[in-house]
Parts: C-alpha cells; structure tokens; sequence
C-alpha cells in the first residue's frame, strides 16, 4: 500500500492562559471522504461486491454499536478495538462520587484505538509542516462578518450566589450573529459598561469586568469581587486599533430587569388589575401573586407599606396586607435593580362603601365583637369611613326595638342616634354585602340620685339643688330619690368637712352634720361617683332652715 | 437504549497529591473480531466470508484515506480522522515536522451514536 502522507499547518493564535502569541499547529483535514464513496472504493479496490460491502458494514456497525453501548470493548477486523469511556470528576469520598455522580458526569465517549497494523503504517507515515500565511502576518487585521446585536441591551443580574463566569454577553454575541476576528490584539475590543448606579466603565480585554477567549470571540462576564456592581448592562462594544475603528456598536438604554406580576388573587380568588376587592374594617386578606424573575425580588409594597413577602420562591409571592380604608392600592415588586413595577388594585366595596370606625356615646363600637349597651338608653352613634353619603336607613339593621335617627351624613361621616337601644346585631349592609356587625348586649343600669327631699312625703327637688343645713348645730337630714337607691350604704357617702353620716337604705333617710360653709357631698356607687350633693351652713343668725319634717 | 456501569475506585492522584476516588467505565469483556463477525453474520444472515472479505475492503480504503489527511464517514456510526499533537512555535523558522509528537486515529461519534450515548443508562459502583 502506498505510504500516507499528512500535513500539519501552523496559525497565529493567542494562548488564552498565559496571553502569548504563538504558532499552533493542527492536522490538515483535506477533505471528508463519505461512506458511499468510502464504500464504492472498497468495492472497487478489493473486488467485493459494492452492496456485500455495504450490507457487511451495516451489519457489523450494528453489532458494533450493541455492544459498545453496552460496556464491551469492540474489536472491528482489522481495524482497531471501540470503546466507551466516561469522564467524571473525582470525589472525596465514596458516598460523594454516588451521590453526585450526574452532577459531576462530564461526558460519555468512545474511544478509538488503532489496530497494530495500522499504528506501523502511521508510524511510517510521511509528515511536512506548513505556516498559514493569513495566521501570524496578519495579526492586527479584524474582519467582522456581521454585527446584528439586538437594538436593546438587557440588564444582567450578577448575583453574589452565582457563578463568577456568566452567560449574558456570550449570549448577546450569538444571539444576533458573531463578531468574528482571525485575530485580535489584545486591546482591540472594547466594552462600555454602565453598573446599577448609572456610571460608565470602558474596558479593554483583562479589565475588571471581563475575560475573553478568541477565535468566533466569545466574551465572558466577570464578576471578580463581591462590591462591584449588582448589575451591568452593555452600552457600547468597539474593535479598534491606533488607527482604525472596524467595528462599533452602540446599544439603546437598558432594558431594566423588573420582574413583572402576572396575576393577582385576594383571598383565594383572582382579582384582575384595576379590580376592587370588598374587604371589612380590620380585617386581614391574603395576596397571592406570581412574579417573574421572583430570585430577584428584595422590596415588595403595597399602597406605599412595606411589605415582606412569607413566601419567595418559583415566582410566587404570599403577602398579608391589612387595608386601612378602600380605594387604589397600588402592589409595587422591585428587583434589586431598578424601579418597581405597579399593579393597581382597590379596596372597597363595589360600590364603594367602607366603614372604618363605630362609636356610641364615644365608645368604639367593634366589627365582629361584643359591645354592652344599657338597655333603653339613647346612644349617639359616629361611623366614620368612606362612601357613606349613599348610606339610608334602610342600610342599617338594628335590634328590635331600637330607633335610628340619621342627624348628619356626608361621604366619609355619619352622626345618628340609636334610640331605646335593645339588645340584638347592629349591622350595616350594602348591595347584600355585610360590611359592618356588632352584637349589642343589654345590661341593668346601675344606682342613680337624681334629686332630695325634705320629708318621705315632700316635694322632690333636683340632685342639683343645694341644701341648707342648720346653722348652729350643722346638722341636717334628707330623703334621697333615685333608682336603686337600697343598694347604697353609709360607706358610699363621703365629703370634706361633712361627719356624723348615717344612711338608711330602705328609705332612703340621709343624716349628717357639716361645717360652716358650702359642702359638697360625694355619692357613689361601686366606687364610682354616681352624684353630688351641695349642703350649705349659714353662719350664727342666718336663716334656720332645716326641718325633716 | 444501552446501560454501562461506571465504578469509583479511591486512588492518589500526583496532580493534586491527594486520595480521591475516580470514575471508569467497567468493560466486561472485548469482543474480539470474529466473535464480532459471527454475531453480525447471526443476526443478519450474511455469510461470515462475506462480512470478512467486507471488513478487510473496508480497512484498506479507510487506512488508505485517513493516512493521507482526509477523514472517512463511517455511515450511523461515526468518522474517523488523523489527530496529532505537536509543540507550538513561536516563529514561522521553528516549524518542523520535528515539533510533532504524536499522530493517531481518532473517532467522533455520529448524531445517532451521540443521541443513543445521551440516553444511556449508567449505573455506579464503588
């Protein structure tokens, strides 16, 4: 057989580790001979039938690829022996190099090793060198075959937890098409940088930001320290030497990287944007969103509160949120780049009625809870809140029994008066919707004074009207009128400079003596003052008034 | 779909001058030429004489070929072509064909065996 020949060309190229220009040689590859041709040769040279040949090689590749595939080594007549072989990267331990085993796979390969007839004929095949000329002479001198980068840069995360190397710029360099050199001086490529504060970095090749390997130029991102910027996009790549600009590219503002929410529920329903939601005075509702780029979600508001999300992860985002009266709630979700992104909502009824706050006689009158009332008295009643200029009566429930007067109405407040109020549910309902329930609870009124008299059968005075006591002995004694009045005793009497108290229940008689001068007589009950009393001593010679009888 | 089985095996490695446990692939047994042969002409029906006669042809034209720079398809299973490895230069006055250390045969695997190789199943073992 006639002796092999093959050539070796050596280019000027750059070594992407030490950064030297050197010669590389690799084996000229002529041409890619195809299995028919290859074939037909065979055919032809060794006087083999063309379709034995060829229903032999299928035969036997299928064999071959049985077996191979299946962890034998194959040996092929004549040939040379097949086999797979894997490369996995070594682990510390056994359990390590099981349980990691896909994660450190690093390809799957068959092997080719020659026959030993054939390695002597390699062995005495002839080899010459050749130096491509359009390698090293023309180093310096750029062709940028097309330049179709997108007309948007695209803001890139570089997150602390990735990986130093990132994608984007590769990406940016394959997406539109390749900038491709034969070769490059090292300070050829450019690249304007802006971070995610706005300033500008320009950047040969070895700068902070990127590395770079050559041939069809692939640019890898870099993120060397933990301080730089969370973000840079790309404003301008430029291939330029001393003396020309071959290729400059400059990009339109970044596109920011904000995630986006796609859908919103409330309380388990889905509310679209701009939707209203009917929510009750105190209570809590539930969002649920989806938000795209969800890794990069560090502020979530909602109607200017800062919100923290229970649950961040796979782009969904739960929120308890408390609204604090209804109308637009505007849901903002920022990345760690930029500006947030809006999604209007409202709260409210859907007619927009809310109420915020109840009070009765200046006390809160709770949605949802318990209050006392003192069966038959006359309350009057503040709701405060929004949309409440459309409110009648007819929006009000009330206990039996129990009248309603509107006073005032305007759009965010109501004055009105509960009469005779009974117990029972005071609700507020509009469009069917309950939006306000508080249960009233009657309870016994307590003691009360509400006035004197002289004798059991005297006139009755009011509890305002002063009584004179004697003027030489100080002494004095009434009749009090009230209800409940034999829950009293001598003890729930007191005043300054009044002694000698002596109360008798059943009837209600009242004893004591004061000092010269007007007295005020305290009245309580439970330790709460129900009343006073003002008892007058007029000095020596004036008016003797006093008669209990 | 074929399945290999890959054992760990604890061994020191020079490079890093520490033990750590390797990967290979287990090869149960080379297939010599004529049991290939036998198995292709018992699957197929093709006479053996005919499958030798055929695989010697063959070996002829591919050495022919891939001995003089070209590489040669091998149908669904793959292409063979010349590698070599040499020292690089740094003027174009070096090169030699003494910078050559070594010239061999190397095997790319077809889209075909690379999607059956993708869908393999690999055991472990250490």
């Amino acid at each position: 057989m006639k002796k092999g020949q093959i050539n070796i060309a050596y280019k000027g190229r750059r070594i992407a580790f030490n950064g030297q220009d050197k010669l590389v040689g690799q084996a000229s590859r002529y041409s890619t001979i195809a299995y028919d041709a290859i074939v037909a040769y065979a055919a032809k040279a060794a006087a083999v039938p063309e379709s034995s040949i060829d229903m032999s090689m299928d035969a036997i590749f299928d064999a071959l690829n049985y077996f191979v595939l299946n962890g034998h080594s194959v040996q092929i007549p004549n040939l040379g022996t097949f086999s797979i072989s894997v490369r996995v990267k070594s682990s510390e331990s056994e359990a390590e190099f099981t349980n990691n085993f896909e994660r450190n796979l690093r390809g799957v390969s068959i092997h080719f090793l020659p026959d030993p007839e054939l390695k002597s004929m390699i062995a005495s095949t002839a080899i010459s060198t050749s130096v491509d000329d359009e390698g090293y002479e023309s180093a310096g001198v750029i062709a940028v075959t097309s330049a179709l980068f997108g007309a948007n840069n695209v803001l890139y995360p570089m997150n602390a937890g990735r990986p130093y190397e990132l994608e984007p710029l590769t990406r940016i360099v394959m997406n539109g098409s390749r900038l491709s050199a034969k070769y490059l001086p090292a300070t050829a490529l450019k690249l304007t940088f802006i971070d995610s504060a706005g300033a500008e970095h320009t950047s040969s090749f070895g700068g902070q930001y990127i590395s770079q390997s050559y041939n069809a130029l692939v640019v890898n991102l870099k993120r060397i320290a933990e301080n730089y910027p969370s973000y840079v996009a790309i404003k301008k790549v430029e291939v330029s030497d001393n003396d020309n600009t071959y290729f400059s590219k400059e990009f339109a503002a970044p596109v920011e990287d904000t995630p986006a929410i796609s859908a919103v529920c409330i309380n388990g329903k889905p509310l679209a944007e701009n939707g209203t939601y009917p929510f009750k005075p105190g209570e809590t509702v539930e969002i649920r969103m989806l938000v795209s780029q969800s890794t990069f979600v560090d502020e979530v508001k909602v109607a200017g509160v800062d919100i923290t999300p229970s649950q961040v992860g796979e782009g969904k985002l739960t929120l308890s949120y408390t609204p604090l009266a209804s109308g637009n709630a505007p849901i903002s979700v920022k990345a760690a780049s930029t500006a947030a992104n809006v999604y209007n909502i409202s709260f409210g009824e859907a007619g927009g009625v809310s109420i915020v706050s109840v009070t009765a006689n200046g006390d809160p009158l709770n949605n949802g809870s318990t209050t006392n009332i003192t069966a038959g008295s006359d309350y009057n009643v503040q709701i405060a809140g929004a949309g409440l200029g459309d409110l009648t009566a007819e929006n009000f429930v009330l206990p039996q029994g129990t009248t309603m007067t509107i006073t005032s109405q305007s759009a965010t407040l109501i004055n009105a008066t509960i009469g005779n109020a009974q117990a029972g549910d005071f609700k507020v309902i509009v469009n069917d919707e309950e939006i306000f329930s508080a249960a009233l609870v009657a309870v016994t009124p307590g003691v009360s004074v509400t006035g004197w008299k002289l004798g059991a059968n005297g006139a009755t005075q009011s509890i305002a009207t002063s009584v004179d006591a004697d003027v030489d002995t100080g002494g004095f004694g009434i009749f009090l009128v009230g209800t409940d009045i034999d829950e009293l005793s001598t003890s729930d009497f007191s005043g300054q400079g009044i002694s000698g108290i002596s109360y008798t229940p059943a009837t209600g008689e009242l004893e004591g003596i004061v000092d010269a001068g007007t007295r005020t007589l305290v009245i309580q009950s439970e330790g709460t003052t129900i009343a006073t009393l003002t008892i007058i001593k007029a000095s020596a010679g004036g008016d003797d008034g006093f008669d209990k009888d | 779909m074929g399945q290999i089985k890959v054992k760990g095996k604890m061994q020191r490695l020079a490079v890093i001058n520490d033990n750590r446990v390797v990967g290979r692939a287990v090869r149960y047994s080379t297939v010599k030429a004529d049991e290939l042969v036998s198995y292709a002409a018992g699957s197929s029906h093709i006479p053996e004489a005919t499958l030798r006669a055929a695989t010697l042809a063959m070996k002829e034209a591919i050495s022919y070929f891939v001995l003089n720079g070209h590489h040669v398809n091998l149908g669904k299973f793959g292409i063979l072509g010349i590698r070599s490895k040499q020292k690089s230069a740094t003027d174009a006055e070096q090169v030699k064909a003494d910078l050559v250390k070594r010239v061999t045969i190397g095997f790319t695997p077809s889209v075909e065996i690379k999607q059956a190789i993708a869908s393999m199943r690999i055991q472990t073992e250490v």
